[in-house]
């Protein structure tokens, strides 16, 4: 209910986005990196991430906030690709048949995630976040455990020296960017992987029509009011079900292309910590918990990585040792969070006053 | 016919085809290894000597093989084509002979190179 | 009436919330094409009886009810308003059903959307059929064409006037194929008089088409005008149940509150402190959708209750909802020489005026706090938002002296409760208007906008909340602007009168000056 014409609206609405952006003015300079060389990171960056942060986008139309459950989807391509890589697949065909074991996997996580987050309405974010930690354990119980016992694991290489369970860490020599290098183009000596991209086009397209279909409007309306939705006959529980089904596969397929980028898995690590940068770049990106778009998510992992690579860099010439600019690197990218979700926590804060002395909207 | 039986049918018939096309594209996408052996060989019948001069060209680079020599070659998919080329030393004449292996779904081949020169019909070794 | 079934019939319906009963052995039936005026006081359980014809969940949660009800003849129990759907009600709720950041359209059609075949509806089935906007679109149109307004189908509810908001719902209701009986609550209490004679009109052709109708209202002769028969509901039992023929508004006024009710007038009393220059309103526009103020001059002197009216559509309601901030506003207000500052609720609540809303419905009440904390939220984020003290830690003083003031109001407003604890969603709707008034009331505000403070009231508590605006502006000086669709109460109260015609002044009279002078301002004559 602000003018639509005012410039303070504007700003306050991209506050975030805007404080990293002078953030990075400031940094990139002070980092010293060359321009082409950011260019090329960012590029390879994008392709490798906008798949998993995509995957919070239809959880947030339905109301239920930052899905922190998608570190299940990313769980999911990961077994795909541990058992991929266990029978000898390579090329193209091994990240299709990742991503075709991590479907039905994906799909029985979100349909429990959930399930669980239909019970604990309102609270979708936290305890998203709980069962994200909860199933990590599943999760090593069956690498750690499971694999190479109950489940045939053939490949000797991929096992414990104990003779069950699944090693840190494994190289992926035959799909180290096979889907970037598939098709390529080379533009000002950078190579620009356009399978990828287009790969991640199709998903935007498919979010963008989603949100025409009835489906996609039943989500929106459960997310605006769930009471009314519920009035009016949509089934609410099944539609969040849905919702979180879709963000989990998203996050599975988003998992294993951002692993053939990487080439290499930290088996008990690479999943983890990608519900909180996905979630950290969403933000960056100027998204809320209620509202995020595909603008949101690519201006989010732009930025985002920017301040990643930018910042050891920046904190080593600022302050003079390689060391302390790791730390700084690290105390930047959570500090990212931190600044981002108080400047949400304060924007919200100041929303909610407005409206309550308004005597507008209280029903929401 | 029935909508929801059409759309029933078509759902079936679509995880069908997942679960094939996942089983093709393992045959297509699997890699093997391939140990290659250039010793002496006893077949059925006839005791193969190993080979001098031998060049073998594989999906991976090209490599030169001395007699008693084992060589590990990896290939993808379901079939592979390995041509040996064999410079007699003395003659200084060369050969060719291709061979295509069927992999199918088994990870691991052992195959000795003069049998399949010689023309072997079972050119694997038994462990 | 004929011995055929009758299309809905509710036999010995009772009612408790936790012990205290709310309805007692209702009997009711409603007939094919007939038009049925439920009436009765604030809280008298009207809204009830239709929330458990409706199966709304609220009944569900509170224990469920006793009674039957049969549809042409067979017994039916809701469990989900879903269900009523199926069985053809549909039901106008007195506090708006609608998504407020969707669009006209897409709340007119929410769930039943206007849908073409996709591909992927074969493997994922029929929710991935695509939205057909368009024709949503012409159907939205030509419904909303025959309710006599116009509403641009992409506006969104929550930048519509409230009148909208109403229109928008029982535009729902009546687009739907085949409905068989239609409950709305209170529909006409924010329309304006001519809006509310289209709605009826509407209503009218609706029954002609055998749609059996139940219409709740508190202005009777509304109810006198199109119902065919009369039900009187007083403290949850059933008064009278007669043909609207036998009746006039006096003595239904006199079966809902169980005496009788003389005429309401206020003498007027000239000892306002009339200081010009006041509050003036300089060239205000108002983007308000349906209520633009367009280039709006006014002076308000200390010490008045101006009252403005004008028909609907013309700005009226845009005026307060512009100053203060509620909606995009431009020009210049001054307050005591002081220039205002537009756009920003904040700081005309800091400026010392206050605000009841026509949209009592949106109304920022935190419906699941209690009357004690609603009254008294405004005062702490205003006052004491000042001296930095923060809403959720109250001293035990404190709660003490929110009871008290709480209390002092219900008894002042005569609110319905069961106390100053009980939240405000257990209200009846006419009772979370008078909570709306108390908290205003509870700022002691310099300069109170007031639109449609009476909304919902019943006729008989009308007069009771009239007569405390008076005397806030008596006792406490308080400058009162008051806008309302209702002349007759306009002139019972204002000491001036304010016509907007087309978002500009057309004219100020006072309030004994005779009604068709009211009426040619009106029409911008
Ligand atoms: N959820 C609830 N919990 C407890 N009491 C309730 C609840 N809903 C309504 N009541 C009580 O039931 C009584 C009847 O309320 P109802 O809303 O039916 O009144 P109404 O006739 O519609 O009045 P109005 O004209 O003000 O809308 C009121 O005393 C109200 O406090
Ligand atoms: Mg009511």
């Amino acid at each position: 209910m602000k003018p639509k014409y005012s410039l303070k609206g504007a700003l306050i609405s991209n506050l975030v986005p805007i404080v990293f952006l002078m953030f990075a003015a400031f940094a990139v300079p002070m980092s010293g990196l060359s321009i082409p060389y950011l260019l090329h990171e960012m590029i390879s960056r994008l392709a490798r991430d906008s798949l998993l942060v995509l995957s919070l986008v239809i959880p947030v139309l339905a109301g239920m906030g930052l899905n922190f459950g998608m570190v299940l989807g990313a769980m999911a391509g990961q077994i795909g690709m541990v058992l991929v890589v266990d029978w000898g697949l390579g090329g193209m065909p091994a990240l299709l048949v990742a991503a075709l074991l991590g479907t039905p996997i994906s799909i029985g996580l979100g349909y429990f995630c959930g399930y669980i987050l239909n019970l604990a309405k309102g609270r979708e974010m936290v305890t998203s976040y709980i069962i994200g930690f909860f199933m990590n354990g599943a999760y090593q119980f069956l690498l750690l455990y499971c694999m190479g016992s109950i489940i045939p694991i053939t490949n000797p290489e991929l096992l414990l020296s104990r003779g069950y369970g699944i090693r840190n860490s494994m190289d992926l020599p035959n799909i180290r960017q096979v889907l970037d290098r598939l098709v390529s183009v080379e533009v000002f000596g950078m190579d620009i992987p356009i399978l990828t991209f287009a790969v991640i086009a199709v998903f935007c397209l498919l979010i963008v029509w989603f949100k025409t279909t009835k489906i996609g409007q039943d989500m929106r309306a459960v997310g605006r009011n769930r009471a009314v939705a519920n009035g009016a006959g949509i089934p609410v529980e099944k539609t969040r079900i849905l919702a979180i089904i879709i963000s989990t596969l998203i996050a599975c397929y988003g998992q294993i292309v951002s692993l053939q980028n990487l080439g290499t898995i930290n088996t008990y690590n690479s999943h983890e910590q990608v519900g909180i940068f996905s979630i950290a770049a969403l933000l960056v990106g100027g998204a809320t918990a209620e509202n995020a778009s595909i603008a949101n998510v690519f201006v989010g992992v732009f930025l985002f990585h920017l301040m990643f690579v930018v910042s050891p860099m920046a904190g080593k010439n600022l302050i003079g040792d390689a060391q302390l600019g790791e730390y700084f690197r690290v105390f930047v990218s959570y500090g990212i969070i931190a600044v981002s979700l108080l400047l949400h926590a304060w924007k919200k804060r100041h929303e909610m006053l407005e409206r309550r002395l308004l005597e507008n909207d209280g029903k929401e | 016919m029935n909508v929801k039986l059409r759309r029933n049918l078509l759902r079936v018939a679509l995880c069908l085809i997942a679960v094939a096309g996942g089983f093709l594209l393992s045959f297509i996408g699997m890699y093997h290894s391939i140990i290659l052996d250039n010793s002496e060989f006893s077949g059925a019948g006839a005791v193969l000597p190993p080979l001098e001069g031998l060049r073998v060209v594989s999906e991976a680079e090209p490599v030169e093989m001395s007699p008693g020599d084992r060589i590990l070659v990896s290939a993808k998919g379901p079939s592979t084509t390995l041509v040996f080329e064999i410079t007699s030393p003395e003659t200084q004449q060369s050969r060719e002979i291709s061979y295509t292996l069927h992999m199918g779904f088994k990870k691991q081949f052992f195959l000795s190179v003069p049998a399949i020169v010689g023309g072997e019909k079972d050119p694997f070794f038994v462990e | 009436m004929t011995n055929e079934k009758p299309l809905l019939s509710m036999k010995g319906i009772q009612k408790d919330f936790l012990g205290n009963r709310v309805l007692e052995d209702i009997n009711l039936d409603l007939a094919q094409g007939e038009i049925l005026g439920l009436v009765g006081e604030n809280g008298a359980g009207k809204t009830t009886l239709m929330n458990i014809l409706f199966g709304m969940p609220v009944i569900q949660q509170t224990g469920g009810y006793k009674g039957t009800i049969a549809l042409d003849g067979e017994e039916v129990r809701f469990s989900n308003p879903n269900a009523a759907l199926m069985a053809g009600i549909g039901m106008v709720h007195q506090e708006f059903f609608l998504i407020p950041d969707f669009s006209a359209t897409e709340n007119i059609f929410l769930n039943r959307e206007v849908t073409r075949y996709s591909l992927l509806v074969e493997i994922f089935g029929d929710r991935l059929r695509t939205l057909d906007k368009a024709a949503m679109n012409e159907r939205v149109v030509q419904v909303i064409k025959e309710l006599g307004v116009n509403i641009n189908p992409d506006t969104l509810v929550s930048e519509m006037p409230v009148s909208y908001k109403q229109f928008t719902e029982i535009a729902r209701e009546i687009d739907r194929a085949k409905i068989k009986i239609l409950v709305v609550d209170e529909p006409t209490a924010v329309l304006t008089e001519t809006e509310a004679e289209a709605l009826l009109a509407v209503l009218k052709r609706l029954a002609a088409k055998g749609v059996g109708i139940i219409f709740i209202s508190h202005r009777l002769h509304e109810i006198l005008n199109i119902c065919d028969r009369i039900v009187v509901l007083r403290d949850g039992k059933l008064i009278k149940d007669i043909s609207s023929g036998q009746s006039d508004v006096k003595s239904i006024a006199s079966w809902m509150v169980g005496h009788e009710i003389g005429d309401f007038a206020f003498h007027h009393t000239e000892n306002h402190r009339k200081t010009e220059n006041f509050l003036s309103i300089d060239h205000l526009k108002v983007l308000m959708p349906g209520e633009a103020v367009k280039d709006l001059c006014l002076q308000v002197h200390e010490g008045e209750i101006l009252g403005i009216g004008g028909l609907a559509g013309q700005g009226k309601l845009g005026i307060a909802n512009g100053i203060m901030g509620l909606f995009p506003a431009e020009g210049s207000v001054t307050l005591k020489g002081k220039s205002l500052k537009l756009n920003s609720p904040l700081d005309a609540f800091r400026a010392g005026m206050a605000f009841i809303s026509e949209d009592r419905r949106g109304i920022g009440l935190l419906l699941t706090q209690s009357i004690g904390l609603n009254i008294a939220f405004p005062l702490m984020q205003v006052k004491g938002g000042l001296l930095k003290k923060i809403a959720g830690l109250f001293t035990w003083e404190d709660k003490k002296k929110i009871r008290e003031i709480t209390s002092s109001y219900i008894e002042r407003l005569d609110i319905k409760c069961t106390g100053p604890d009980q939240s405000v969603m257990e209200l009846s709707g006419g009772n979370q208007q008078k909570v709306c008034v108390a908290k205003v009331l509870a700022l002691s505000p310099q300069i109170l906008f007031a639109s449609e403070p009476t909304r919902g009231i019943d006729i008989g508590a009308k007069h009771l909340v009239l007569s405390v605006l008076r005397e806030i502006n008596e006792k406490e000086g308080t400058t009162i602007i008051m806008t309302s669709s209702e002349l007759g109460e306009l002139r019972s109260i204002c000491d001036r009168i304010a016509i907007v015609n087309e978002g500009k002044i057309a004219g100020i009279l006072p309030a004994e000056a005779p009604v068709e002078d009211f009426g040619l301002l009106m029409l911008g004559e």
